[in-house]
C-alpha cells in the first residue's frame, strides 16, 4: 500500500469516524479538497480540547501527560497501533530510560508488543539505571539526548556493551553525542510526544559526521515554516497535519537510501 | 523441563539467579508473561534486578476488584512498580480495554485537578501515601465520587490515611495488598473480613514465619516461583510478621499480621525513607551536640492532605545545651542533613509541603530496653 492510498483510507474514517467529530469541525468541507489544504492543527487545539473528543477509538492503551508549560494535555496510544511506532531498533534485551517518565512507559510498552522483553529505568536515580543495564546485558537503549548524557557521564561503561543508542528526542546535540557514541551505534529517531516518531536519522550521514534525517513509513512530512507531520496511523488521537514547531533544511538527496526526502534540523 | 531450586535467603542470593528466568522465556517466548523488576535499594540494601513471571492474571487479586472499570490511574513511586502495574491491566485480561494512566510525583501539581476531569478515572492504585498526596489536589466532588475502587500495596496503610481515603472518596471501596519486588504478590485476594494490614496468603507462595520473639512476632519467608523452571526458597523479605492462630470467618485457615520491617531499622512513609543508618550518619556529624536520640514519625491529617512529621528527642552535650536557640539551630542543621530519599533532604520535603519542620525535644536520658529501637512510627 502506497503513503498516498494509507492517507486517503484514513482520512476516510476520519471524516466518517462517529466517535468525534474533533477534525471534521477544524476541517469543515476543507477535506473535498487537497490534502495539503486541510487546516493545520497546533498544540493548541488539543490543549482546548478535552480527551474525550478526539478519540478516535477506544481500544485499550496507556494515557500520557504532555506537559507544555505552562499547561498540559492528555494523548492516549492504543496497544494495537503503538506496535507500528518506529522507535527504533529493540535488540534482544533493550533498557529504556527517559527523562520524561510518561515517555518511558510508553516505549516500554513498544518493546512489548514487538515480542521483547524491556527493561525500565529509573529517571531519578542513575545509579540503580546503571546497575540495571548491567545486570540485564542490555544490548539496546532507548533514551532521549539529556538522560543519554547522563548516564553515560554517570557510567561510561555501559555503552562497551550497547549495540544500539535509540535516540528519540526533538533536539538533537548531535556534537555532543558524537563525544559520547560511536556513530554507527547511534540511531536518532525525531518525533514528539504526542505525535510519536516520523523520522529517522539516515546511517549513511551518520558515518559521515552529518544528522540527516529521512521521513519514516509511515508518517508524512510538509515543510511549510516549520515541519507539520501527518501519521499514517489511527491513533487513539490522531496526528493530521500538526505543526510541530520543529525547524528544518532541506538537504540534497545523496545517499542510497530509498527515501529521497532528506533534511537536518535547524 | 527440570527445575532449579535455589536455596535462596537473602537479596544477594537472589541476585546471583534474577535473570535464570530468560531461560524459560526463550522456551515460551511470550514477552508479556514476564516483568523485569528492581528494588531501589532505599532500605540499607544494595538492589536486586530480576526477571520473574507475573503474578496476576485475569480474575485474581487487583483485576477481580477493577471489573466493569475502564479507566485507571496508578500512582507508584519506582517506574517498573508503575509498569508492572500498568501491563496487569493492560495484557491481562487479553479482551479487556482499560486504559491506564500512571502518574509521576512531577504531575502533582494544582492542575492535576483537570487532568483527572479529562481523564475521568475510574480506579485508582498505588502506594497509600502517592494516593494521598495526589488526591489532596483533587477538589471536583464529582471526579472523587465518581472513583468505585482503591487497591493499595507497597507501603501499610495507616489508620489515619484509611480515615482520609473514606472521607475523602465517599463511594469507593478501599483493598490494601502485600506484594514486593521481587516476589509480585504474596496476599490473596481480601475476602472483607480481614482488618487493616492483615492478610491470606496468595496461592502462588509458601510462607514461613521464622525466630519468633514471645509475642509470635517473627521474620518473614516466602518460597516461589520466579520463573517456571526456576524456585526461590525461603527468600528472606525482611517484614515482620505475626501469623494468627484463628481461622478467618470466611473459612481461611491462614491469615498474618504485617507489622513492618524487621529490624525496625527503617520507616517508609509518605514517600520518604527514614533510615536509621542515614540518622547514624548525621548524628555522627553532630555528635559535638548530640549524645542519644529517638525519632518518632507520625501523619497528621490537615484539611485537605495529609502532612508527615518528625519528633526528635535528643540527649544533649554540655556543648548543645550552652547554646542559644538550640532547638532551632539542631532542628536547621539535622533537616539539611539528613536524605529521606535518594536525593532529597528532610528540608526538602517541608519546603514541598510533605512535612512539617522538624521538632526538637530535649530530655535527660532514655530508658535502658534489650533492645534499642531507636526510630519508630506512631
Amino acid at each position: 500500500m502506497t503513503k498516498l492510498t494509507t492517507l486517503q483510507s484514513l482520512l476516510g474514517r476520519i471524516v466518517t469516524s462517529r466517535e468525534s467529530d474533533f477534525y471534521r469541525k477544524i476541517w469543515g468541507t476543507a477535506y473535498r479538497g487537497k490534502f495539503n489544504e486541510l487546516p493545520a492543527v497546533t498544540v493548541n487545539d488539543f490543549l482546548h480540547t478535552p480527551l474525550e473528543h478526539r478519540m478516535y477509538r477506544h481500544d485499550k492503551g496507556l494515557v500520557k501527560i504532555i506537559k507544555r508549560t505552562p499547561i498540559q494535555f492528555l494523548i492516549q496510544r492504543s496497544l494495537a497501533e503503538l506496535k507500528e511506532e518506529g522507535y527504533g531498533i529493540t535488540g534482544e534485551r533493550p533498557t529504556v530510560l527517559f527523562e520524561d517518565p510518561h515517555e518511558s512507559l510508553e516505549k516500554t510498552l513498544w518493546c512489548y508488543e514487538r515480542g521483547v522483553l524491556p527493561a525500565i529505568g529509573e529517571h531519578a536515580n542513575l545509579s540503580i539505571s546503571s546497575f540495571l543495564i548491567d545486570r540485564y546485558k542490555s544490548d539496546s537503549l532507548l533514551c532521549d539526548c539529556v538522560i543519554l548524557e547522563k548516564l553515560l557521564t554517570h557510567s561510561a561503561a555501559i555503552s562497551s556493551h550497547i549495540n544500539v543508542f535509540n535516540i528519540i528526542d526533538n533536539n538533537f546535540k548531535f556534537e555532543k553525542l558524537r563525544k559520547l557514541a560511536l556513530p554507527h551505534k547511534l540511531n536518532c529517531i525525531l518525533g514528539l510526544p504526542e505525535t510519536g516518531a516520523f523520522a529517522s536519522s539516515c546511517k549513511e550521514h551518520l558515518e559521515k559526521g552529518e544528522l540527516v534525517f529521512h521521513p519514516n513509513e509511515n508518517s508524512i512530512i510538509e515543510f511549510n515554516k516549520t515541519i507539520i507531520v501527518t501519521k499514517l496511523i489511527l491513533m487513539p488521537t490522531p496526528i493530521i497535519r500538526y505543526v510541530t514547531g520543529i525547524s528544518f533544511v532541506l538537504r540534497a538527496h545523496t545517499c542510497n537510501c530509498k527515501e529521497d526526502i532528506s533534511f537536518s534540523l535547524v | 523441563m527440570s527445575v532449579h531450586y535455589f536455596m535462596t535467603t537473602n537479596k544477594e542470593q537472589l541476585n546471583n539467579v534474577g535473570f535464570k528466568t530468560l531461560n524459560d522465556l526463550k522456551r515460551n517466548r511470550n514477552a508479556k508473561d514476564y516483568i523485569i523488576r528492581i528494588t531501589s535499594g532505599t532500605s540499607g540494601s544494595n538492589p536486586v534486578a530480576l526477571a520473574r513471571t507475573r503474578s496476576n492474571k485475569v480474575g485474581t487479586g487487583p483485576l477481580f476488584f477493577y471489573q466493569g472499570m475502564r479507566r485507571v490511574i496508578a500512582f507508584w513511586g519506582t517506574l517498573n512498580a508503575r509498569l508492572s502495574r500498568a501491563t496487569q491491566f493492560l495484557f491481562y485480561p487479553e479482551d479487556g480495554d482499560y486504559t491506564v494512566l500512571a502518574v509521576d510525583s512531577r504531575d502533582l501539581r494544582p492542575d492535576l485537578n483537570d487532568i483527572f476531569r479529562d481523564f475521568k478515572p475510574e480506579g485508582l492504585c498505588g502506594f497509600p501515601s502517592f494516593v494521598v498526596r495526589a488526591l489532596s489536589f483533587i477538589h471536583d466532588t464529582k471526579i472523587l465520587r465518581d472513583i468505585r475502587a482503591v487497591s493499595f500495596s507497597g507501603e501499610a496503610l495507616s489508620e489515619v490515611q484509611e480515615s482520609f481515603l473514606r472521607h475523602k472518596l465517599p463511594n469507593a471501596t478501599l483493598e490494601n495488598h502485600y506484594a514486593s519486588a521481587e516476589i509480585g504478590c504474596i496476599s490473596g485476594k481480601p475476602c472483607g473480613y480481614l482488618l487493616r494490614n492483615q492478610y491470606h496468603p496468595h496461592g502462588r507462595v509458601t510462607l514461613e514465619n521464622v525466630n519468633l520473639d514471645s509475642d509470635g512476632v517473627g521474620e518473614l519467608l516466602v518460597s516461589y516461583h520466579l520463573g517456571p523452571s526456576v524456585y526461590v526458597n525461603r527468600y528472606a523479605t525482611g517484614d515482620a510478621v505475626r501469623f494468627l492462630n484463628t481461622k478467618c470467618a470466611c473459612g481461611n485457615p491462614i491469615t498474618f499480621e504485617l507489622l513492618g520491617r524487621k529490624n525496625f531499622d527503617f520507616i517508609k512513609f509518605l514517600g520518604a525513607t527514614f533510615l536509621r543508618e542515614e540518622f547514624e550518619r548525621v548524628m555522627s556529624e553532630l555528635s559535638r551536640y548530640v549524645k542519644d536520640y529517638r525519632g518518632e514519625a507520625r501523619e497528621i491529617a490537615l484539611s485537605d492532605t495529609l502532612v508527615g512529621e518528625l519528633t526528635l528527642k535528643v540527649v544533649g552535650t554540655p556543648a548543645f545545651l550552652d547554646k542559644k536557640d538550640r532547638k532551632e539551630f539542631l532542628r536547621d542543621e539535622i533537616s539539611k542533613r539528613l536524605f529521606v530519599t535518594p536525593s532529597k533532604t528532610y528540608a526538602n520535603l517541608v519546603a514541598e509541603g510533605l512535612f512539617l519542620p522538624l521538632k526538637i525535644e530535649i530530655t535527660g536520658s532514655f530508658e535502658h530496653c534489650i533492645k534499642t529501637v531507636k526510630l519508630r512510627r506512631i
